[in-house]
């Protein structure tokens, strides 16, 4: 909770979330699928994280 | 010699900082690395939790491309970046960034960062390539996940240690070396392959809130060059080192105006109630044809407010209370929904501020400003380095190896010291990255440092004996302050050493009057610059003789001399472009106009490690086939 106190004594309160997981619960891969290609311009968890069927390239 | 204990740290992939570039690479690293049984090492000045640009946290998150859904395409971003740095920019390195940041966005969500969603569930936008976030913990939220990475490979994190200077064989980085900033212990770390991710450069400039500018965050004061002066000891290609970025922010406080413009729709006014944007239009025609791209270039956006206060017509207002009227004004007839509508758009602003710059929201307290009754200042602050904005200085990286880029030679993100990459702000030309582009870039850098160290990576040879050297360099201010600090009554005041403080007010005042501070409306010429540059040569000299009374004045005086190797890069870029091509960021006074047929080009530059000679040089501007 912030707490806000103005100089002519006024208070305001607010409160924000801060995160939606538990602390401490972070998976790096995030759930994602991964794969073992080094020589690929996917990332580990790529092209599932990005939610496309393959990592965006130019030919 | 002042008697620290020597640890020597072996690695395979050594990653220098700990923000949002370097809890990439370490995320991505890690994944890798356990693969093929290397070893990372991350190396932090501070506290994993909240070190680096985005401790405090952040409001927003500027740059989400929205990939999946077909919202833009990477080639919208590559014209977005090309607009708003005047013609200057990698697009080989931007593309990179573009089609990997959805996924580091979509990873900060898994993780537990909260993104506003609309009634749909989809993102709430800001602008076109931002979304709006709850922010307060961004930062422990993505130091968790790298956290929990490295652990899962076997890594470790070296927290409250100060990086100070490469290691280099030849021209192969093969380590650094640092200090702890809490116990009398100097690290040597040694490794096959290594990452600069320690951020841009702020107050090498003195700052327009000056005192206050010390403290407050957002952007960082403890931010020091610490990037560029390791890219350049290291004898590597920077570029870019010219173009500065100037936020226009709330005065005095620096808390964000991107809502406010962007979210909320605000005005921004000088004080005879007219808006500069449209007041000043025309000033964009002698910019083509970068001031006819939309949006705006942002230092176009500076620049047209400039000519408003050069005139005496300021303060420049943020008509907040007008914009708040005007989105509740919809539920006029409805008192309920007004007044339920009025405290939604209350609570926002307000947390704008305390996500992201809580000095701003102490300011409102301290002013009694309320939003919805009053508006509130706007102006531009001082000079920061800081590429993963709206700047672009940094480190000359290699391209990806899937474009048809002139700029590539083997790993992404590679300096031209090999087995050096850079990150972040510490990588350059590749803009409007922000928090998830560098963290982005950081899983880019992080993969492929892994690559060569699996290809090419060798034991690496370090010359203990230049270890004792660097040693005895790092820890001389400790020497001077025991040596010398009683001689005099003051020990503020002594001839034979200079405290941080005073150094850096004395780095400061350069920069500010030759350089194109505040002090001086962003202005400067060859004469200016090279006047900065001879009291630049006498601080340099200084430089050697900076006391320290502690471990953490220690650290001052060092990201003092970071500074000041940004500073140089800084002035001699500024002299070696004959142009002005930024308005709104730097003016020159003798160059004023924008020479595309000379000056179409990046700036880059050398430090030559064995004859101390600045190379200045021009490399041309690839653009993307097609776009």
């Amino acid at each position: 909770m912030w707490t806000v106190k103005f100089r002519d004594g006024s208070i305001k309160r607010f409160k924000f979330p801060t995160r939606t997981t538990p602390e401490g619960s972070a998976d790096p891969i995030g759930g994602y699928g991964t794969h073992d290609d080094l020589n690929s311009q996917a990332l580990a968890t790529e092209p599932a994280s990005l939610g496309l069927k393959e990592v965006p390239t130019k030919k | 010699m002042a008697n620290w204990e020597t640890v020597v740290v072996n690695t395979d992939l050594l990653i220098c900082g700990g923000g949002f570039s370097a809890c990439g690479a370490a995320t991505e690293a890690s994944y890798w690395a356990k693969k093929k049984g290397l070893k990372v090492t991350l190396v932090d000045k501070a506290a994993l939790d909240r070190s680096g640009a985005v401790a405090m946290g952040l409001s927003a998150i500027n740059q989400y491309v929205g990939l999946r859904d077909g919202e833009n395409t990477t080639d919208d971003y590559i014209r977005y970046v090309r607009g708003d740095l005047m013609g200057i920019s990698r697009e080989d390195l931007v593309f990179n960034i573009a089609r990997h940041v959805d996924s580091t966005v979509h990873l900060f969500e898994k993780w537990g960062l909260k993104i506003w969603k609309d009634e749909a569930g989809k993102y709430v936008h800001e602008g076109r390539w931002q979304l709006m976030i709850n922010g307060e913990s961004y930062k422990v939220i993505i130091a968790e996940a790298a956290k929990n990475a490295i652990a899962a490979a076997g890594g470790e994190i070296i927290e409250r240690v100060f990086i100070v200077d490469p290691l280099m064989d030849g021209n192969k980085c093969v380590g650094a070396v640092g200090f702890s900033t809490r116990e009398n212990k100097f690290y040597v770390f040694k490794a096959k392959a290594v990452i600069a991710g320690m951020g841009g450069a702020v107050h090498v400039f003195r700052p327009r809130s000056v005192g206050e500018g010390f403290g407050r965050s957002w952007y960082p004061p403890f931010n020091s060059g610490s990037s560029a002066y390791f890219t350049i000891k290291a004898g590597a290609e920077m570029t870019c080192q010219e173009v500065r970025f100037i936020p226009v922010r709330f005065k005095d406080a620096y808390g964000p105006v991107g809502a406010w413009f962007l979210l909320f729709k605000s005005r921004a006014v000088s004080a005879t109630g007219g808006d500069y944007m449209v007041v000043r239009k025309a000033e964009l025609e002698n910019w083509k044809p970068y001031g006819l791209v939309k949006p705006i270039p942002a230092n176009l956006r500076n620049y047209l407010g400039m000519l408003d206060t050069e005139l005496g017509l300021g303060p420049l207002y943020m008509e907040t209370s007008e914009a708040i009227q005007n989105i509740a004004a919809q539920f006029k007839d409805d008192p309920k929904a007004f007044k339920k509508k009025m405290k939604e758009l209350e609570s926002e602003a307000w947390e704008d501020f305390l996500d992201m710059t809580i000095s701003q929201a102490i300011l409102w307290a301290a002013q009694n400003v309320k939003p919805e009754e009053k508006h509130s200042e706007i102006a531009a602050c001082e000079p920061y380095f800081i590429g993963s904005h709206s700047g672009a200085s940094g480190a000359w990286v290699s391209g990806p190896e899937d474009l048809p880029t002139p700029y590539k030679w083997g790993y992404a993100n590679m300096t031209t010291a090999e087995a050096l990459f850079a990150i972040g702000d510490g990588s350059g030309a590749s803009s409007h990255k922000f928090s998830s582009g560098s963290h982005a870039e950081g899983r880019i850098a992080g993969k492929a440092a892994i690559k060569y160290i699996v290809e090419k990576g060798k034991e690496p040879k370090v010359d203990m004996a230049e270890v004792e050297k660097l040693k005895a360099k790092i820890l001389l201010p400790l020497d001077l302050w025991d040596k010398h600090s009683k001689e005099t009554t003051d020990v503020e005041i002594n001839t034979n050493y200079i405290l941080p403080r005073q150094f850096l007010h004395r780095l400061q005042k350069i920069m500010d009057e030759y350089a194109g501070g505040v002090i001086s409306g962003f202005k400067t010429s060859k004469s200016l610059c090279e006047r900065g540059l001879e009291l630049m040569a006498l601080l340099k000299e200084d430089s050697a003789k900076m006391g320290a009374r502690n471990h953490h004045e220690l650290m001052r005086a060092w990201e003092n001399n970071q500074r000041v190797y940004q500073a140089e890069a800084h002035i001699r870029s500024i002299l070696f472009r004959e142009e002005t091509r930024w308005p709104g960021y730097y003016f020159r006074a003798d160059k004023p106009k924008m020479d595309d047929a000379n000056w179409k080009c990046f700036v880059n530059c050398q430090l030559d490690p064995k004859t101390g000679q600045w190379k200045m040089m021009k490399k041309d501007i690839w653009t993307m086939p097609g776009v």
